[in-house]
Formats: structure tokens, C-alpha cells, sequence
């Protein structure tokens, strides 16, 4: 059986949770249930469904979008950004069961732009919203789009790259991070894939493209493009593209650079490795090499970069179900944070815009403090987590960040920032729990909501033992406690007990190593 | 992989000090071990690394005065005017916006080195930043920095069996939310923590508990737990003695604000001032890539570069001053780095594209002041880009042999090649450690790891009760090597290790009432 088979194992809430996590950040315990009833192949359908565009941000201030409304120059660069952020974090969190939100973090990444280097929120809005509509179909089309988006122009300064005065900045770019990536350095200036003559000879095919400040939109200057031939080297077969003249020069020329780049097969592996880094694991070993990655890039080639077809196959596999990839990452900042709220059977969230902007101003705001600045990717490469070797991942984890997820999340439970980063009351969120009276019941019940793999019989017995119970009291103790609470929910004194016990029980679990993979 | 599979083996039980006397790590605040010895580390000199991050313009941050038009010409806009710039000497002078080192310079506490690269430059930031971080040739890849490499080989086997009795404090921290390559040991583990506010810090992590639970039984969830019980670990051990040390310590400076680059070295003056043993701190400042608008259009001395060169500037000079009143001056050397200088010719969007060579900055009072190199050549460049004056690894295995007093074999094996050192600190290591110290040193072990004989060399001034003993990781005793009266002069006293386990061990010279420790580590 290949790696890339449909699954065809166990179907259960794990597999479920599991295969949510992944492509939407999570699910509440109801929508996993639906998942388990449905099946894998009807929850891949709901999850590539075909959705409309959600409805732009808006001003609070006004109540109408900035985007398609009027635009106030004031308040481009420093509050425009602040409602797309919010309003993205909100879509993260709010949005059905979909990869819309985490397939356009990936793009976001991977077409890396940060916001307050581009300095102007409609153009990056414009990119955001061209990824969101796009992540799914041809890979070559979104790398047409890219190359002369505003946004992009502006961030690698191919506003600046003109006839005579070349800027090789996103020419570089293109090859090394966007496309085909730079393969090892067989001689200098050569790095397997391209040399730096195709990076000079990219940048005067790129030559003249300018994006308005005014307007946000993008024109081509035909005065400001190279006409003279641009020769590439032998890592391209030596293409020679022609230079050319008048409106159309510039398109035209973008248009043989991108054949002639999709015309190496490197180019499909080289994306298809980082969906596989993004959604399923770090490590590519030389059967992921041959099993996973070259028949995906195969298929891409062969169906003309299209993403949808292959991404199903990855995330339908029976690889993406093996005891080995369950676990395997650790939660970036969005899977930390828009996770847990996902996972929250009820969470209530402000509908008066002013309030909903700061519910979700503040979780973009810990987003950020945890090093994932919603469309502010530290730089070009995006966030190292994803390609930084060895750690990959781990980098997300430090001496800093951890200690301040633990502040997020004991924040949570402890109702601290309630109001504005919504609120897990862990007493409504056990009473969903049916039996809850029988700790074990409930702790295995926890953990399926929350974590990716089980806690083991010696973990089980510990959590309720020493943490719940605080390492004295008898088993039954908690059960009565518990019978007592449900016989008369009202008794704000047996609530009140319970909520401390079972506060500082979440705080506990949410500090656990365990929580941090998924 | 190899350290992951050794923390598998070792996790739980006996590792050490998470349940030292039974105890989670959380109650090991004055370490028992420290009481034992009442040990000081061999050397309490701290490197401050800034990093300046997208590629520093050199030749208008230090301007060759000599070549001027040649400078200029190429940079229409760009280029600083002459009489603008802050002279240093006949040839050099500085970006308008650095007064504060111009101050520090004529006070002798400047080292410039010139014409800073390596062979065949690479002109990607993320290349060239994991070169000079990692200390490797251009063409190579190396997962693991340069000081990572070196403190590693001071402190072996770490993060195992740390913090100790010889050195209870992070043995190096980045002040980011991140550790990056320059840290990362033989092993590609951090050797230093990342910290960004000590008082945060440890309010955060009170309430994690050190978990010894059983790992789950895949592989990379398993790795992936004790990766991150790793880090809670780390946060727990240093959270305590890091809050003390900024406690006892007030900045008697006042720093600029609206400075990432000051609010950084604020800290980190605290934190030396108030006793840790750190010996390397990391400090960044980002927004050099200035492709565009590295000046204001109509005046080239103010703009984005200059903003960032006042800013380190007024940073430095401040953390130089706070240092010097905390009495912590003579111990701490700064140097700057960037993963590469810019073009000498201006694009035309009043900035710069990624180029070459640039200036090092080395700062303190042990530095030995001066301009190394000359002022680049302008009238031989290669594709309009300055050529190597210097290897940067030239610098550093300088650092490393003057300031940390290394062996020119672990300057070998740290930087994987032998490099002409230039002289950045005044005096050599040994000099300076006799002057700072007492009436007596004690080297550092030979060879280090060892399977055979260990050799310790010691040498006292005048006529002294010496007592070696050797102790395992825990602070048992293993035996005492010398325990008699020595006459001034050096000695080596053999030690044969052939009969005991493999692990770290620590060598304690007591002299008179003073104690100093070498740490090594003996493999079967």
C-alpha cells in the first residue's frame, strides 16, 4: 500500500481531531462528532468546499469597509492594519469547517510580505484577498500574480527596478524562496537550480512595473523596461529571452520567465515539500522523498500546478494518519491560540464592532507577542519554523515564547481577559461532558477535545490523583462533589468550589509539554 | 538526532538536578552544589554580540576620507559630505550620527576593523547571515554557531547536567524572543536562553512543574515532548537566579528610549552588573537592508541609516557609561557584526543593495584602540564591490584567543581552520587575568575530552597551600590530587582517569582562601 493511499483505517474521534487540526486549526467536540459520522471522504468535501469571499473589514469607527468604501489616508498605515489583522484573526477563529484560513497562512507565508514594510493597507489587503480566493488553484498563476502585485512590488523593491538600474531583489527572491529554490552551491554563484546570471537576467525581464500610491494599482511603464535580450544559463537550457518593446513587453517577457522556470521539474517538488512541511511534518526522509513528495510533484506537473488535486491526496493519505505524523508538529502561535478557542464547545464572542475589533485586536496582539504577527513574516523567507533545519518547528518554542503561551492560556482559564479574549469556563465546558462524574470519564474527555495523543494509564492516574484532587483526596471524593453540583447547578457555592479545582486542572493541562504538539 | 536519543536515555530518573534531594528543580533555587564549592567560574569575561541585521552600509557608516570622491561619486545623494563627517584620523571618519563613538574613540575604547567578508561572498541575507553566524566557508553548510561551538567545548555535555556548581547561570543569553544560530552548540542545542524581561519572565513561569511523565512511543512526538520539556526546564532553572541578578543591579545610566537596540543593552548591564556568570550575550538590531530611502532626498546625513546608526551609537555609548559606574567595565568587551556591507555604488532609490565587505566595531576598555586595515580600496573592486580585507573569522578567533583567552587548538577546532589573529584587546588574556585576579591561575584542562591522563597546570606567585581535588557532576568527591605547600612557579600535575565512568567533572584549585574550577569531562 502506497503512502499516498486514501486512509482507510479507524475512523474515530482521534482521527477526526487529528485531521482537523491540521488543515483548520480544530474543531469544537460537536463538529468532530459530525466529522466522525460523516466520514473522511464527506469531511474532505466540506473542508475543499467552494466558499464566497467573506465580507472585507470595516472601520468600527464608521461600520463601513475600508476597503470598498472610502479610504482615509490617515489611517492607512497604523489602524487600517490593525482591522485587517483583527479581521483575519477573527475568520481564523470564527470560520466553518474549511482550510480556507490555514492554506492562506501558508500562501501568506510563503509569498512572505510584511505589512509594515509595504505601508499601505489596501495593497497589501489586495494580496491577502488574491491568496484567500486562489490558495487552491494554479500554483504559476499565483506566481504571475505575485510578481507584479503591488504589495510585492513595494516589498522587494521592484517599484525601483528599472532599465539601467536594475534591483535584483525580487528576482532573487523568485528563484530562491517563491519557486524553485536554491539547491546546494555546486560553484560559486551557482546554485544548482539557477546562478546569479539568471537572478541579474530576471531582474531586467522584470524591469518597469509600478504600483501607485495613490490608487494602489499597479501600471507598466514601458520606459522603464530593459529591451535588451536576457540570457539565462545552462541550469535553464541557456534561454535566451528576447527583449521586447511597447504596453505589452512587460507581460510578455513575465510570461516566458515563468514557462521557462515551471519548466523545471524542481519547481513542483520545491512546493510540493513545503505543503508537506506546513500540514503534515518537518522531516523528509528518502521515502517521503520517493513515496510522498515526487508522485505529488508528478501529478502537479502533469495537471498544470493546479494545488486542490494534490493537497487532498496529502492530507487524505494514509501517511498524514500513521502513528508517526500524529504529533509530530508543535503548534505554531494560530495553532496554539485559534486552536484552543476552536476547541471550546461554546465560545462567545462580541458582535458590536468596536468590541469584536478588540476580542480580536487582543488575540492578534498574543499572536504577535508568541512571534506570529498576522501577514508580518519576519522577513522573506517567512517564519523559520518552516524551514529553519534542523529545528524546524522547535523554533517556535523558547525560554520566551513558552512561559508566554502559559500566560495566554492560564489568562484563558482564569477569565482574566475576559471580554476580550473570550473566556474557557471550565465548568460549562465539563458540564458537556457526559459522566462527568467519573474523573477518569472526564480527564479522558478533556483530552480528546484538546490534545493529539492520549495520556498514558500512569499519566491518566496522576492527573486525577495529584492534580485534580491535590494528591490526598479518594476518587469518589470528586464524584460526589460533582453530583452534588449537577443535583443543584444554581448553588453558586458548589460552583465556586468546583471552578477553583477545576481552574487551576486547565492551567495544569494547558502547561503540559503534551499540549504543544498536535 | 544523537542528543535526542541520549536525553531518552537519561530523562526521569537520574538526570540530574530535577529531582535533586527529591525536590522538583523549582525548589533548587541557591544551589546545593554551589554551597559546596563556593566556586567561582575561571573567568568572569562576558562578549556582548550585536547584530546588525540586513546588511550594514560600511562605507557610509565609517567613511574613507582618503578616497573621497571615489566615494562619493558613485553615491550621488547618498554619500555623506565631507565636512559632515566625524573625523577620526587623516583617513577615516565616522557617519554624522555616531558622536557618542566618536566620543568613545578619542577615550581609546574603539577598534575598528576594515574590509570585514569572507572569500566568495553570498549575497542572500539568510546565507550570509548563517555564514557568519555559523563561522563556516561560504560554500559550506554548518548547522551550529561559533560561540555555540566554543562554549560548548567550555561547557561540555550542556544542557545536560547544568546549571551546576561551576556555572549556575544561562551560559549565554539572547535578548529576543529567539536563539539563533550564533548560539546553537556541537549538537545544534541552544548553549544560551532567550530572554526578553527578567521580571516577566519569572512571573510566567511560575506554575510550569518539571514533568518526569513517561514520553509517548512515537518517534517524533516523543522527541517533540522532551524538546519542549527542555525548554520548560531551562525556563524553571534560570528564571530565579536571572530575576536576582537584575534585582541587585540599578542602571546608573540613563538610556535612550525608543531604541530596541538601548532597551536591550539596558538589561544586559543589569545582568552583568548583578553577578551572572553568563559569558556571551546577544543583542540585535534590524532594518539595515535600506535598498530605499537610506537617505532623506535632500539631505544625506538624516534618513533611515542614520536613525539606526544614532541609534547604536547612543546605545552603546550608554550601556559603555552604566557599565563603567557599575565597576563591571573591565570585564565586558562589545563587537558589532552585519552579514554584509552594501555596494559602492547607490541604486537609484536613494539606498543601497546587498553588497560586500564592512567595517567591524570592537568597544570597551580592554580594547585595544585603533583602526585595523586601511580604508577599502576603492580604486579595485570586484563588480562594484569592496574586496576582503579581513576574514571575519580573523575577528573572531581574535576574540576568542584574546578575551577568552582560548588555545590556539580550540580556536582551530571551533572556527574549523587556523586564522591570522589581529590584535582587538589590549593586553593577552593571561596578562590581564593575572592583573584582574590574584596571586595565582589555573588553566584549563588538557585534553579536554579526556580518555587517558588529565593534565592540570596551575601556577602560584609566592609560597601557598594548594589542595586540587577532583568532584563528579553531583559534588561527590573523587579524589584530591595535590593537598601541600608550593613554592611560586607553574606546575602540571598528571591525573589518570582510565578507572573512572565516563561523565563531567570538576577540577577545584583551592589557594589559600580562593578557589577557581575547571570543568572537563572523561570518555570511555
Amino acid at each position: 500500500m502506497g503512502l499516498l493511499t486514501t486512509y482507510g483505517g479507524p475512523w474515530t474521534r482521534r482521527e477526526a481531531s487529528h485531521f482537523l487540526r491540521r488543515t483548520c486549526f480544530g474543531a469544537t467536540p460537536t463538529q468532530v462528532q459530525k466529522a466522525v459520522n460523516d466520514g473522511l471522504n464527506a469531511t474532505v468535501a466540506t473542508l475543499f468546499a467552494t466558499r464566497e469571499a467573506p465580507p472585507p473589514p470595516v472601520d468600527p469607527d464608521t461600520g463601513v469597509s475600508f476597503i470598498t468604501g472610502p479610504f482615509d489616508p490617515l489611517k492607512n498605515n497604523g489602524l487600517y492594519q490593525r482591522y485587517i489583522k483583527a479581521w483575519w484573526a477573527d475568520l481564523m477563529v470564527a470560520d466553518p469547517i474549511s482550510i480556507r484560513e490555514k492554506l492562506t497562512l501558508f500562501w501568506s507565508n510563503h509569498f512572505s510580505t510584511e505589512m509594515q514594510v509595504v505601508q499601505d493597507s489596501r495593497m497589501s489587503f489586495t494580496l491577502l484577498a488574491y491568496l484567500r480566493a486562489n490558495g487552491l488553484k494554479g500554483f504559476k498563476d499565483m506566481v504571475r500574480f505575485v510578481t507584479i502585485d503591488a504589495a510585492m512590488l513595494r516589498y522587494l523593491n521592484g517599484d525601483t527596478n528599472t532599465k539601467g538600474s536594475p534591483n535584483e531583489n525580487y528576482a532573487r527572491e523568485l528563484q530562491e524562496l517563491f519557486t524553485i529554490g536554491k539547491g546546494p552551491e555546486a560553484a560559486p554563484g551557482d546554485y544548482t537550480f539557477y546562478t546569479e546570471q539568471d537572478v541579474q537576467a530576471a531582474a531586467k525581464v522584470l524591469t518597469g512595473w509600478r504600483p501607485s500610491r495613490q490608487t494602489g494599482l499597479v501600471a507598466f511603464s514601458p520606459q522603464q523596461h530593459d529591451t535588451t535580450s536576457k540570457q539565462f544559463s545552462a541550469r535553464y537550457q541557456s534561454k535566451l529571452i528576447q527583449g521586447k518593446t511597447g504596453p505589452n513587453a512587460g507581460l510578455d517577457e513575465l510570461n516566458e520567465l515563468l514557462d521557462m522556470i515551471f519548466a523545471q521539474a524542481e519547481v513542483s517538488r520545491f512546493i510540493v515539500r513545503k505543503l508537506y512541511r506546513w500540514f503534515v511534518n518537518s522531516e523528509l526522509t528518502a521515502e517521503i522523498e520517493a513515496g510522498v513528495i515526487e508522485p505529488l510533484a508528478q501529478t502537479l506537473r502533469q495537471n498544470g500546478f493546479v494545488i486542490e488535486p494534490i493537497l487532498k491526496t496529502l492530507l487524505a493519505s494514509e501517511h498524514m494518519f500513521t502513528a508517526e505524523i500524529i504529533g509530530a508538529q508543535l503548534r505554531s502561535p494560530a495553532d496554539f491560540i485559534v486552536g484552543i478557542l476552536r476547541n471550546m464547545p461554546i465560545l462567545v464572542v462580541p458582535t458590536e464592532l468596536t468590541a469584536r475589533f478588540n476580542f480580536f485586536n487582543t488575540l492578534q496582539t498574543s499572536l504577535a507577542a508568541q512571534q506570529m504577527d498576522l501577514n508580518e513574516p519576519p522577513n522573506v523567507a517567512g517564519w523559520a519554523a518552516y524551514y529553519q533545519t534542523p529545528d524546524f518547528y522547535r523554533v517556535w518554542l523558547t525560554t520566551v515564547t513558552l512561559p508566554t503561551r502559559n500566560g495566554y492560556s492560564d489568562g484563558l482559564v482564569a477569565g482574566s481577559r475576559q471580554g476580550r479574549n473570550g473566556i474557557l469556563s471550565t465548568v460549562d465546558f465539563v458540564l458537556t461532558i457526559t459522566s462527568a462524574e467519573d474523573p477518569y470519564v472526564m480527564v479522558d474527555e478533556i483530552n480528546a477535545t484538546f490534545f493529539a495523543l492520549p495520556f498514558s494509564e500512569d499519566q491518566r492516574e496522576r492527573l486525577v490523583k495529584d492534580i485534580l484532587q491535590g494528591g490526598t483526596a479518594p476518587d469518589y471524593e470528586w464524584t460526589t462533589q460533582w453530583q452534588a453540583f449537577v443535583a443543584e447547578p444554581t448553588n453558586q457555592g458548589n460552583r465556586n468550589a468546583l471552578k477553583v479545582k477545576l481552574d487551576a486542572f486547565f492551567k495544569y493541562l494547558f502547561r503540559m509539554a503534551e499540549y504543544q504538539l498536535f | 538526532m544523537k542528543r535526542r536519543e541520549f536525553l531518552v536515555r537519561t530523562s526521569g530518573a537520574v538526570s540530574i538536578p530535577i529531582l535533586l534531594n527529591g525536590l522538583p528543580l523549582k525548589a533548587f533555587d541557591g544551589p546545593v552544589l554551589h554551597q559546596l564549592f563556593g566556586v567561582d567560574v575561571p573567568t568572569d569575561r562576558v562578549l556582548v554580540l550585536i547584530q546588525l541585521n540586513g546588511g550594514n552600509d560600511g562605507l557610509n557608516t565609517v567613511i574613507p576620507l582618503d578616497q573621497y570622491s571615489l566615494y562619493a561619486t558613485p553615491r550621488p545623494n547618498v554619500a555623506i559630505p565631507e565636512t559632515k563627517a566625524l573625523k577620526l584620523t587623516d583617513t577615516t571618519a565616522l557617519h554624522p550620527s555616531m558622536t557618542g563613538i566618536q566620543t568613545l574613540w578619542n577615550e581609546k575604547k574603539v577598534s575598528i576593523v576594515q574590509g570585514v567578508t569572507y572569500p566568495n561572498p553570498n549575497l542572500s541575507h539568510f546565507r550570509s547571515t548563517d555564514i557568519m553566524m555559523s563561522a563556516s566557508d561560504s560554500n559550506v553548510n554548518v548547522t551550529s554557531g561559533w560561540l555555540g561551538r566554543y562554549l560548548n567545548g567550555v561547557f561540555p555535555n550542556y544542557p545536560e547536567g547544568y546549571p551546576n556548581a561551576s556555572m549556575p547561570d544561562p551560559i549565554a543569553i539572547q535578548m529576543s524572543a529567539v536563539v539563533t544560530m550564533t548560539l546553537l552548540g556541537l549538537n545544534q542545542q541552544g548553549m544560551g536562553i532567550a530572554l526578553q524581561d527578567p521580571e516577566s519572565f519569572y512571573n510566567l513561569v511560575n506554575g510550569t512543574t518539571a514533568s518526569t511523565d513517561e514520553l509517548p512511543s512515537a518517534l517524533h512526538a516523543r522527541e517533540n515532548v522532551l524538546f519542549v520539556r527542555e525548554v520548560q526546564m531551562k525556563s524553571l532553572q534560570y528564571s530565579t537566579v536571572i530575576k536576582e541578578a537584575a534585582d541587585k543591579a540599578t542602571n546608573l545610566e540613563t538610556y535612550p528610549t525608543g531604541n530596541r537596540l538601548a532597551d536591550q543593552l539596558k538589561i544586559v548591564a543589569r545582568l552583568i552588573a548583578g553577578g551572572l556568570k553568563t559569558r556571551v550575550y546577544l543583542v540585535q538590531l534590524g532594518g539595515f537592508d535600506t535598498h530605499s530611502s537610506q537617505v532623506d532626498q535632500a539631505d544625506p546625513t538624516i534618513g533611515s541609516h542614520a536613525v539606526l546608526l544614532g541609534q547604536v551609537s547612543s546605545a552603546v555609548t550608554a550601556f559603555q557609561r552604566d557599565i563603567e559606574k557599575l565597576g563591571a567595565a573591565n570585564r565586558v568587551v562589545s563587537m558589532t557584526f552585519s552579514e554584509f556591507g552594501r555596494r559602492v555604488s547607490a541604486n537609484l532609490s536613494l539606498g543601497t543593495d546587498h553588497g560586500t565587505a564592512a567595517p567591524m566595531f570592537v568597544f570597551g576598555i580592554p580594547v585595544q584602540d585603533g583602526i585595523i586595515g586601511t580604508t577599502p580600496n576603492l580604486r579595485d573592486l570586484d563588480k562594484d564591490n569592496l574586496k576582503m580585507q579581513f576574514d571575519f573569522r580573523q575577528v573572531y578567533a581574535s576574540v576568542l584567543e584574546q578575551w577568552f583567552g582560548a588555545d590556539p587548538t580550540v580556536i582551530r577546532e571551533v572556527l574549523f581552520d587556523e586564522f591570522t589573529t589581529v590584535r582587538v584587546i589590549r593586553q593577552s588574556a593571561t596578562d590581564v587575568q593575572d592583573e584582574i585576579a590574584s596571586t595565582f591561575s589555573f588553566s584549563a584542562v588538557a585534553p579536554n575530552p579526556v580518555r587517558g591522563d588529565a593534565n592540570f597546570k596551575y601556577s602560584v606567585q609566592t609560597t601557598e597551600n594548594v589542595q586540587l581535588t577532583v568532584f563528579d557532576n553531583l559534588g561527590f568527591h573523587v579524589a584530591t590530587v595535590v593537598n601541600q605547600e608550593r613554592t611560586a612557579g607553574m606546575y602540571t600535575v598528571p591525573f589518570g582517569t582510565s578507572n573512572l565512568p565516563s561523565g563531567t567533572y570538576l577540577a577545584q584549585l583551592k589557594v589559600g582562601n580562593e578557589r577557581r574550577t575547571q570543568t572537563f569531562v572523561v570518555v570511555r
